[in-house]
């Protein structure tokens, strides 16, 4: 056992949070969060060209050759730092996908421009009636004569709107399939849903989408296994980006209570504050360490549903309950959008509910205890 | 990063799993905590059989009688122990105060007492708190006055934990009396036999209707001058040591204990029936299982972290309180749920295979009434973490 960051991890990490520091200040957030597209692409170029977005794909990709667990890592300055963007739907929803489904073709022709930052990749998962459960989706791709056609409606598309390619999970005849759609193709269609953190989620319409054998990825009826794997992984990444942010709200907390002064002493001089501040500390740990648990797992290629499903539940639920405090410690002045407070908060309460929410992971932990 | 066992690790946790299937924890008798295993149950013959394996020094020296095992090794064993529901309460505690002797004892004093702690035949009691020195421990008033050829002690000690069946007391006396002298520098321990004259053990009654703690009455007893731990004066200095021990160590089987009372939980609500459904069935009950399940294992993770720190020699600041508090609150709620999902039938006739578990029920969600309280108030430990931990100002 050892829960220490390697060399490497360690200078990812500082490198990143240096580079964050300077280049996405959170005056900056708040603008991009106004704009339509939602990220920056000049921000996402430099990633690229320092490796990041490709830094789990292997080097003969164009990638850097890293684990999933120096990826995880990385994401956690990523959640500090309230990047918006479609990092996670490029690199864990689609690359990664892209990696273990694609044939050489398709991962020649898609993985080094991912690296590069030239293709943004999402996944199209849940629907109206199905948040995860492959069986109850509607979306259908029906196999007609030497094509498929796909149609039906995909719900909470992580940046689809700016997405080159769409992989989709529809209904073939006898199990669940996975494309790879170009975003351009006629009869797809993108519209934006509300949104409270920045984050762009989107409705992607599918209207006799024309696709061949070579759009699949990993085969007829392979993708309901594999979608358990996405969303180990996303719900793994999600968390370390929560724990980034809990990070940073748990420190500036400590600094607002040791320099506001209210009767006469700083108010982390009065045991109400301190022991708020204990319990944020305490449920950061937590955090910490049940995700890097599961993200290690996952990057070991172990089981690890249960333990997945143990930190989503538990970071969703702890990640609001230390903005919560981080509020309450704060006063007032955390209340106005001018403070950076809020970022985190929504930043939490978003990401409680994406990749499966508290209440759908305690019922995998149910299942896991054999209830 | 590496969040798995070795494969000499896994063969480690076997061996104590095989032997505690060969050693039924529950065929020993006890002389404390009349439900057999779980918390505050105790029994001589079944400490003395882990003193045989060797597995009481598990981490001291060799010349000590013991194996110098890692600190990895010791929570495999303190887990597979929780999970057995050993009758062991005073073992974790006694372990910690070994460890203060290996740190701050005389050579005579770890040969006087070491292997007869690591036997399991010498039990130690922490004798702390006074009737107005609890969680503030720097205003006991327990003196103990040097003299020629020995310290001589009087004062009151209070809620000694199982002192009546324990030979020797880890005493905190003042041992500078003069009032200029700081607080912090007039404190020692001493080990104290409590066969001397002078010393009464006073059971006293708990609101679960039993005794695991005891006062203490001191009356010019006589304690041997080697029996001093340490300095003289400086038991402050390593007073947070010894607390740390006592809070992280006392505290670290208790995450693998409620993962084993869920999993009888569970297993009981997958076979219970009320009004035609089974109790696994029952959203409400499902839902608290699952919550106990991932707030156990959170709080486990926290307490693997501080044990990998201590094993790397890493220093602590919060990380003892941090436990303290995690682990008695995780308690509190935890048994809090199982009350609730056991319902009126925590009262049912103990005719059924289930009598055991509900009597324990019943008996743990009183005990954990303590648990904050003890080894400093959860309150405490949190101004530490607050203050040691993050840094906030005290004044």
């Amino acid at each position: 056992m050892d829960f220490g960051l390697s060399e490497q991890q360690e200078m990812l990490k500082k490198t990143a949070r240096d580079f964050f520091k300077t280049e996405l200040p959170k005056t900056a957030v708040k603008e991009i969060a106004k704009d339509p597209r939602g990220y920056p692409p000049e921000l996402w170029k430099k990633m690229a060209d320092l490796g990041w977005v490709g830094l789990a794909l292997p080097e003969q990709y164009g990638g850097s050759g890293a684990s999933f667990m120096d990826l995880t890592i990385l994401m956690e300055e990523m959640g500090r730092a309230c990047l918006p963007g479609p990092f996670l739907s490029t690199v864990i929803l689609g690359a990664m996908t892209v990696l273990d489904l694609g044939t050489d073709e398709q991962k020649s022709a898609i993985l080094p421009r991912v690296a590069r930052g030239e293709l943004v990749l999402t996944m199209a998962i849940a629907e109206p009636h199905a948040i995860y459960r492959s069986d109850f989706f509607e979306v259908e791709a029906r196999h007609v004569a030497h094509h498929y056609t796909v149609s039906g409606t995909k719900l909470f598309v992580t940046d689809a709107h700016v997405a080159d390619y769409i992989i989709v999970a529809a209904k073939t005849k006898g199990g669940v399939t996975l494309f790879l759609v170009d975003a351009r193709s006629p009869g797809v269609s993108c519209s934006l849903l509300p949104a409270m953190a920045g984050e762009r989620q989107c409705e992607v319409k599918f209207d006799g989408v024309r696709l061949t054998r070579a759009d699949m990825l990993g085969g007829v009826n392979r993708g309901k296994d594999y979608l358990e794997k996405v969303m180990q992984r996303a719900a793994a990444a999600r968390c370390s980006e929560m724990v980034g942010g809990a990070e940073q709200v748990l420190e500036m907390t400590i600094q607002y209570a040791k320099d506001r002064i209210a009767f006469g002493k700083a108010i982390g001089t009065y045991q109400a504050i301190q022991h708020h501040c204990a319990n944020m500390l305490n449920d950061f740990d937590e955090s910490r360490y049940m995700t890097r648990r599961a993200a290690w797992l996952v990057s070991e290629g172990l089981p690890c549903a249960l333990e997945v499903s143990l930190a989503k539940a538990w970071v969703g639920q702890a990640s609001r309950r230390i903005t919560s405090l981080g509020h309450e410690v704060h006063g007032a002045i955390a209340f106005q959008h001018d403070h950076d407070m809020h970022l985190y908060t929504k930043q939490a309460v978003v990401g409680e509910a994406s990749f499966g929410s508290s209440a759908y992971h305690a019922e995998v932990v149910a299942k896991e205890l054999g209830l | 990063m590496d969040f798995g066992f070795t494969p000499e690790q896994e063969a480690w946790r076997r061996e104590i799993h095989d032997f505690l299937k060969d050693n039924p924890p529950e065929k020993f008798p006890t002389q404390s905590g009349e439900d057999s295993w779980g918390h505050g149950a105790f029994s001589y013959e079944f400490v003395r059989l882990l003193g045989q394996k060797g597995w009481i020094p598990l981490t001291w020296p060799k010349k000590y009688g013991g194996s110098e095992r890692s600190n990895m090794d010791l929570m495999i064993l303190f887990e597979e122990l929780a999970w057995a529901r050993v009758p062991w309460a005073a073992g974790a505690i006694c372990w910690s105060m070994a460890n203060s002797i290996l740190d701050m004892g005389s050579e005579e004093l770890k040969q006087e007492f070491l292997p007869g702690i690591g036997r399991g035949e010498t039990i130690l009691w922490l004798a702390m708190s006074e009737p107005d020195a609890g969680s503030d421990l720097l205003a006991l008033r327990t003196t103990a006055i040097e003299q020629e050829d020995c310290f001589l002690v009087n004062g009151q000690k209070v809620w000694s934990s199982l002192a009546h069946l324990s030979q020797y007391g880890f005493l905190f006396v003042r041992t500078a009396t003069d009032p200029n002298t700081p607080k912090w520098a007039s404190i020692s321990t001493l080990l104290l036999d409590k066969s001397l004259p002078g010393v009464t053990v006073q059971p006293m009654v708990s609101m679960l209707g039993d005794v695991f703690h005891t006062e203490v009455f001191l009356d010019n007893v006589r304690v041997p001058k080697r029996h001093l731990l340490g300095e003289k004066n400086q038991a402050v200095l390593h007073l947070a040591k010894t607390l740390e021990f006592d809070r992280f160590w006392a505290r670290f089987p208790k995450a693998r204990f409620c993962q084993r009372i869920t999993h009888d939980l569970v297993q009981y609500a997958k076979e219970t029936r009320v009004d035609g459904e089974l109790l696994s069935q029952q959203p409400g009950v499902r839902a608290k299982l699952v919550e106990s399940a991932i707030e156990i294992e959170a709080c486990r993770q926290v307490f693997w972290n501080i044990g990998w720190k201590l094993d790397k020699g890493m220093p602590l600041t919060y990380e003892a309180s941090a436990a303290k508090v995690l682990a008695d609150d995780m308690g509190l709620r935890f048994f809090d749920r199982g009350m609730q999902i056991m319902g009126a039938y925590a009262y049912a006739p103990e005719t059924d295979k289930w009598a055991a578990l509900r009597k324990n029920m019943r008996r743990w969600y009183l005990w954990t009434a303590g648990d904050s309280l003890a080894g400093g108030t959860s309150e405490i430990a949190r101004n530490t973490m607050a203050t040691t931990g993050l840094g906030l100002p005290r004044k």
